[in-house]
């Protein structure tokens, strides 16, 4: 055999047409994941305008935006600002104690024996049943609200480091050991790079339960935020502001994740595996 | 003096013996062929060689030195390719040494015949540029002894015979020393210059051969032919391969 380049499979070269497949790729990723929502708007407004939905406990689309435009002159920066503060906060903490633990645990036996089962015993627990409490230790200001996001990512963040750091094919590790690499290359070169996706699955996860971890925390107690317009706009029955704050959480949730799933793309970019057509 | 010398006194797993009393040598430059019924510990035999397993109550010296662990000296390829996935092949490859130089590694992809693939993923490649990845990477600490662990066995029949020619060639080129297991009597009688009868009992070699066939070899050669017919007899008297 000589040392002449051979063509990658045709699978991973270029494509010939790389207009079509743009295009052809453009449809089904940014309007095909419209369409439901849009439909779903459409229906919202047409059923309250034509009397079918009462619009005191329905407002229309319409209303909800105009209430959007209304907030945004009217402290929307601020309430925004002060959730996304608190679950980057309080996720950093969850998730950077829960990578800690996480490896810990992962890595070392007698650490596993000695953290796992009280984890796993506190994972056990309804996060909520935490709030009286922290209420009750903390009082009602910031930080029990951070403690509780940090709880709500904590589990799945660790849950996702350990079984990443189990699930590591013995086989890769083997490779490890055969070229003597010493425990900490070990983990920085091979467990860590196999274990990524699991983790960054936890992440993901974790991210999510932070924002739900949020809303309940500011449910219970806040002056600012998207939790307490909730709750104001429940308190002075005007469901259109109860919307808006539902609508804001929801895309501070997909930018957020979306986030994570860009990171994901970016590091795991190496994955050989189906694309099926989830995000 | 043989340059690689494994004598394994013990090797148990749970209550079963599987490798005692065995020794097995290797002279610099030299082809050995293992053979034998699956199960009969030839694979461990080579990872107590590589020094992957500590359980063994066995010694390996390489070229009269002692070895306690994983040497460079020592190059290992396994039955798969295991190639790390999120590296690329020329990253693949100089994990085998630390501090390879590019350019070392851009030689032995010319060497195994993937230039121009340095850049590109595992996910890429076919099974056998995946095994030639992984066999440049069994060369780049520059060993004296490569060990393979079946390591043509899950490609097809032309690859495989693509991948012996290359192993002959660089083993040749190298002065290399090679210890192989595998289950393909073509495959041993094509590369080796003695082949080593394992028996299914643990103990000494059933049987060794030394193969006065000149190289380079041909494939289909009529000597070969009645060395095969050989082979077959000692491994049709007891040994299953």
């Amino acid at each position: 055999m000589n040392g002449r380049a051979i063509d990658l499979p045709k699978p991973y070269a270029a494509s010939a047409r790389p207009v079509r497949r743009l295009q052809s790729a453009w449809m089904p990723r940014v309007l095909l994941p419209l369409l439901l929502p849009v439909l779903l708007l459409g229906g919202a407004e047409m059923a309250v305008r034509a009397g079918w939905l009462p619009a005191n406990l329905m407002p229309p689309p319409s209303e909800v935006a105009a209430t959007l435009a209304w907030l945004a002159h009217n402290g929307l920066a601020g309430h925004l600002g002060a959730s996304t503060l608190r679950v980057a906060l309080g996720f950093l903490g969850g998730a950077g104690a829960a990578m800690v633990l996480g490896a810990l645990v992962a890595l070392d036996r007698r650490a596993a024996h000695l953290l796992d089962p009280s984890l796993q015993a506190l994972r056990a627990i309804p996060s909520l049943a935490w709030v009286p409490l922290l209420l009750l230790w903390f009082g009602i200001d910031e930080l029990p609200k951070l403690i509780l996001i940090g709880i709500g990512a904590f589990f799945p963040v660790y849950t996702g480091v350990v079984s990443g750091f189990a699930g590591v094919d013995r086989k890769l590790v083997e490779v490890g050991l055969l070229y003597r690499l010493p425990k900490p290359a070990l983990v920085r070169r091979v467990l860590l790079p196999a274990a990524l996706p699991s983790i960054l699955t936890g992440m993901r996860n974790g991210l999510a339960l932070a924002w739900m971890f949020m809303v309940a925390a500011e449910l219970i107690a806040a002056s600012r935020g998207l939790g307490y317009l909730l709750s104001d706009g429940r308190e002075t029955s005007r469901a259109d502001i109860v919307l808006a704050a539902i609508v804001l959480l929801a895309l501070l949730g997909k930018l957020s994740d979306m986030a994570i799933v860009a990171l994901e793309r970016r590091l795991l970019a190496w994955r050989d595996s189906h694309d099926g057509g989830s995000a | 003096m043989r340059l690689l010398d494994i004598e394994v006194d013990d090797k148990r797993y749970g209550a079963r013996t599987v490798l005692s009393g065995l020794r097995i040598g290797l002279a610099r430059g030299e082809i050995v062929s293992l053979l034998g019924a699956s199960g009969c510990g030839k694979s461990t035999l080579l990872a107590i060689a590589a020094g992957l397993d500590r359980t063994a109550r066995a010694s390996v010296r390489l070229g009269g030195r002692s070895l306690a662990g994983p040497d460079a000296g020592i190059g290992f390829v396994f039955q798969e390719p295991r190639l790390f996935p999120w590296l690329t092949v020329a990253q693949n490859i100089g994990f085998g040494a630390a501090g390879a130089r590019p350019e070392a590694v851009a030689a032995l992809l010319e060497e195994v015949g993937l230039a121009g693939y340095g850049e590109a993923l595992p996910k890429q490649l076919s099974g056998g540029q995946a095994q030639r990845v992984a066999i440049a990477r069994g060369l780049v600490s520059q060993p004296q002894v490569l060990l393979l662990d079946e390591p043509f066995s899950a490609v097809d029949a032309i690859t495989r015979m693509k991948l012996q020619d290359l192993l002959a060639r660089v083993a040749a080129e190298r002065g290399l020393a090679l210890l192989l297991v595998t289950h393909d009597i073509d495959e041993a009688l094509y590369l080796s210059d003695r082949v080593v009868l394992l028996d299914r009992q643990p103990g000494p070699p059933r049987t060794e051969l030394a193969l006065p066939l000149a190289r380079p070899r041909r494939r289909g050669d009529a000597q070969a032919g009645a060395w095969k017919a050989e082979l077959l007899r000692l491994l049709d008297a007891g040994v299953a391969v």
